[in-house]
């Protein structure tokens, strides 16, 4: 399985690498999102010096976190964002069924290199290096491990949230809509503290899209600040958010595929 | 050995409305109506047979590729396939099963060709050796050499095809599926492929079945062919015995410069005139379309002649009619 | 948004405008569904933007010589405008290329540049119908808003906002050209949004900008999309400035048509000496 991955992610390397005029003025553009997510974080802080009861440095890291995740999603889960409407408008799932692999795990080996995903790295682990040194708890090995699985589950998450946004073109074809506003929310929710949100948003954040639990609870617990919101267990649990989302999603995705071998496209 | 008892795949299906107040209507209280795709067929196909699936558009050909592959789960009825039920034993089915779609392909779009064989080669686990022998075996048979590091994006339908036949074989399956494999190829690409089912089956023994609606496509090399038609199987009979009954007649469409000027005919007879066409149907027993050619060379008004081939609608209809 | 393939044979202008809007009008009523979560997706925005400032202001009433209000009303504005920008052409024309319809656009005798304007300005007169008033609407009744008292203020904004359009398209028609040069439009394309997103005073007015990204920023043409007809909008350009603002628009429109036009030349030649 490894083995498939990688292969598929060094030869669509090497495929991007042919024209490499297209892949720098890629990587060069997607870093600008990157670039602009930050602008849009940094000329705010710059002009009120802070945002909820949160500086910079607590912002900055919070923001680190959850582009990295994202980065890390973008290196491994991204056809279920962009690709996964094709798969089953066009009939690619006629071929997932009829090979010896999970057809999720095929989708994912669809997965080509994405210079995106490098992009994305750029801005964030600039803003983490920057930042980190601010954090209230020291940088042993517990703690980087800590980082490293909420990075994980924070790509997870993410994933999972497609996963089950994609799930529902079994039913409905046209998903984009849905993907649209779980966009919103994962870059503009996201990036501002959460508690200035009043209530409707925490909620949908927490208990709907997870998003939360990328970077805004893990936050908590690095600064050391109390939790506002719901309970101060939250910075502990986004692998346990990870997990259960992505257990409801899978959940629905076989649910479609049934539905699609009953009744056809 | 593929077995097929009394299969049957019906469709549930929502009548849209019509107007604003269908429309509406359909919304809160939906109208179905059922498709039978697939209307209880039955039959058995022996290991190393090569068998054509021919029919009309919406016959059913690709519901029961489907049913056949495990990608759809039958209504009612049973698929056994090496003893092997597709739809539940989805992996230990794969291994055994090669598909090749006509009009999609499987290969991943932005990679050079032989990399989507190697990724596939990782996913069936095929050890190194067998991979490099059977992509050399298949890439020789099919002259691929000259395109096999091109990106799948910038291949000619006719070289996709081929990967794709490739990309299907190279686990050595007991069992090809191609589900109108020759769709929009020229002449000189559908011969190529035609003549490598031929020498796979030759070779290795591999059971293939074939669909499509090309009548020409199957009686070059499918020995056995079943003519299906809204989703009933209306005729499974050898190709000689086809051939025999339907494939007989053949038309020759004359276009003439201005207008339809009369032909004197050696045999055959005018069916229709359209335009400044004539369209002239002969049997093939009586003479070949060669003599029937050169029998109008001397007449000068004709712009160009072109050989019809019996189309399956045709042939259908005349199945019912002769049962009838 | 996307570009449609013109009509053809067509007599005048005038009948190719009015074909493309009606198009564009009916391809947005057939996605209703599309409609109504595009506008959950601008109202969210609000939401979010509404909420920032509140907590920005922290209690304070005013900011840089702005209320927390008006500031809530220029963020709301922008979002009720957003979709009416074109933003993506570079991909249709990008995309137009690489199949070589392109062919198509550019030897009929309607300026390729034309076509598109015709095209983007029935998708933005849908747009104002299908999304733009609905939201204003929506946002009147759940955001506090501070509206223009003077009736001509409302005309000075609606204005700039034309001639914001006008900008905005020219800013996009230019990214497009270079789908002419490029394979890959896709690093153009973000690039060209972020860039126009943050320094045209979409998201963050430009006045709370440190002040040489500021000074860097009204220098640009980006500040014609969006900060002039909000700023206009809440009053802090004053209303003796306006001629002034709407006049920046006008000299950026007038520049960008101008280069646009050398840049298709430049293109169109490219093409003929390179083939598809």
């Amino acid at each position: 399985m490894l083995r498939i991955f990688l292969l598929l992610k060094w030869k669509s390397l090497k495929a991007e690498l042919q024209y490499p005029v297209n892949f720098i003025s890629g990587l060069l553009g997607t870093s600008l999102i990157g670039v602009t997510d930050v602008m849009l974080l940094l000329i705010p802080v710059t002009a009120f010096q802070t945002i909820g009861g949160w500086d910079f440095w607590e912002l900055g890291f919070m923001f680190s976190l959850w582009k990295m995740s994202h980065g890390l999603h973008e290196a491994l889960f991204v056809p279920f964002r962009g690709r996964h409407d094709e798969y089953l408008r066009q009939g690619d799932y006629d071929s997932f069924l009829i090979r010896p692999v999970h057809p999720i795990v095929q989708i994912l080996a669809r997965c080509e290199f994405g210079s995106n995903a490098l992009a994305e790295w750029l801005p964030s682990i600039s803003m983490f290096f920057i930042t980190a040194s601010h954090v209230k708890v020291p940088w042993d090995a517990w703690n980087i491990a800590f980082l490293l699985i909420l990075l994980v589950s924070g790509a997870v998450i993410e994933w999972a949230v497609y996963l089950f946004i994609s799930s529902t073109g079994f039913w409905f074809i046209r998903t984009n809509n849905l993907r649209g506003i779980a966009g919103v929310f994962l870059f503009r929710v996201a990036n501002y503290p959460l508690h200035i949100y009043g209530r409707v948003f925490p909620f949908i954040m927490t208990f709907i899209f997870p998003f939360a639990f990328m970077a805004y609870y893990p936050t908590h617990y690095f600064f050391q600040l109390h939790t506002v919101l719901f309970s101060n267990w939250l910075p502990y649990l986004p692998p346990l958010a990870a997990a259960v989302s992505l257990a409801v999603a899978w959940g629905l995705w076989s649910l479609g595929v049934q539905h699609y071998q009953s009744s056809g496209t | 050995m593929i077995e097929v008892s009394r299969l049957i795949k019906y469709f549930r299906v929502t009548q849209p409305g019509q107007g604003f107040g269908g429309k509406l209507k359909a919304l809160f209280a939906p109208e179905y109506r059922t498709i039978k795709a697939v209307d209880d067929i039955s039959y058995t196909i022996q290991d190393g047979e090569i068998v054509g699936y021919l029919g009309p558009n919406g016959a059913g050909k690709s519901t029961t590729i489907k049913l056949l592959t495990g990608v759809l789960v039958p209504t009612s009825g049973a698929v056994l396939v090496h003893g092997v039920v597709p739809y539940r034993d989805r992996k230990a089915n794969a291994y055994r099963i090669g598909v090749v779609y006509g009009q999609r392909s499987q290969l991943w779009w932005d990679l050079p060709l032989v990399d989507s064989f190697e990724i596939l080669g990782a996913m069936y686990k095929v050890p190194a050796q067998r991979y490099r022998q059977n992509l050399d075996f298949l890439v020789d048979l099919l002259q691929m050499e000259s395109f096999l590091n091109q990106s799948v994006r910038r291949l000619s339908l006719g070289q996709r095809m081929k990967g794709d036949i490739v990309a299907a074989l190279l686990h050595e399956p007991p069992i090809l599926y191609l589900d109108e494999p020759t769709i929009g190829l020229d002449i000189v690409a559908k011969n190529r492929i035609l003549q490598f089912l031929q020498q796979l089956n030759r070779e290795k023994g591999t059971t293939i079945l074939l669909t499509t609606h090309n009548l020409s496509d199957v009686e070059r090399i499918c020995p056995r062919i079943m003519i299906i038609d809204q989703g009933k199987v209306v005729l499974d009979d050898s190709r000689s015995e086809i051939l025999n009954h339907f494939g007989r007649m053949k038309q020759l469409v004359v276009e003439f410069e201005n207008e339809v000027e009369p032909v004197d005919l050696p045999a055959g007879r005018v069916v229709k005139e359209e335009d400044n066409k004539l369209f002239i149907e002969f049997d093939r027993e009586q003479i070949s379309a060669f003599d029937l050619i050169l029998s109008l060379k001397e007449h000068k008004g004709i712009a160009d002649i072109s050989i019809k081939e019996e189309n399956i609608e045709t042939i259908v209809t005349k199945i019912y009619e002769k049962g009838a | 948004m996307s570009a449609i393939s013109p009509v053809p044979g067509f007599q005048s202008d005038f009948n190719v405008a009015w074909s493309l809007i009606r198009a564009s009008l009916k391809e947005k009523l057939v996605y209703r569904f599309d409609l109504i979560i595009g506008l959950l997706r601008t109202f969210i925005l609000i939401i979010v933007f509404r909420y920032l400032w509140l907590a920005l202001y922290g209690g304070r009433e005013m900011f840089a010589g702005v209320s927390v209000t008006q500031a809530i009303t220029y963020a709301t504005i922008s979002m009720v405008i957003g979709p009416l920008y074109p933003n993506s052409l570079i991909l249709d024309v990008g995309g137009r290329i690489r199949t070589g319809n392109i062919l198509f656009d550019i030897t009929r005798p309607l300026y390729y540049g034309n076509l598109l304007l015709f095209q983007m300005s029935g998708q933005f007169l849908a747009t104002l119908v299908t999304s733009t008033l609905p939201m204003f609407v929506l946002a009147l009744f759940f955001v506090e808003l501070s509206l223009p008292a003077s009736p001509l203020i409302w005309l000075a904004f609606g204005v700039s906002l034309l001639l914001g359009f006008m900008v905005a398209f020219l800013v996009d028609y230019l990214t497009s050209l270079a789908g002419f040069w490029l394979t890959e439009t896709w690093g153009i394309f973000f690039a060209k949004w972020s860039i126009s997103d943050v320094l045209s005073g979409k998201y963050l007015p430009l006045w709370i900008f440190p002040p040489l990204l500021r000074q860097f920023a009204l220098l640009l043409p980006f500040r014609g999309m969006s900060y002039s007809p909000l700023a206009i909008f809440i009053g802090q350009v004053t209303p003796d400035q306006i001629p002034l603002e709407l006049g920046l628009q006008v000299f950026w429109i007038v520049a960008l048509a101008l280069l646009g036009n050398i840049l298709y030349r430049a293109a169109v030649k490219k093409l003929a000496v390179q083939g598809g």
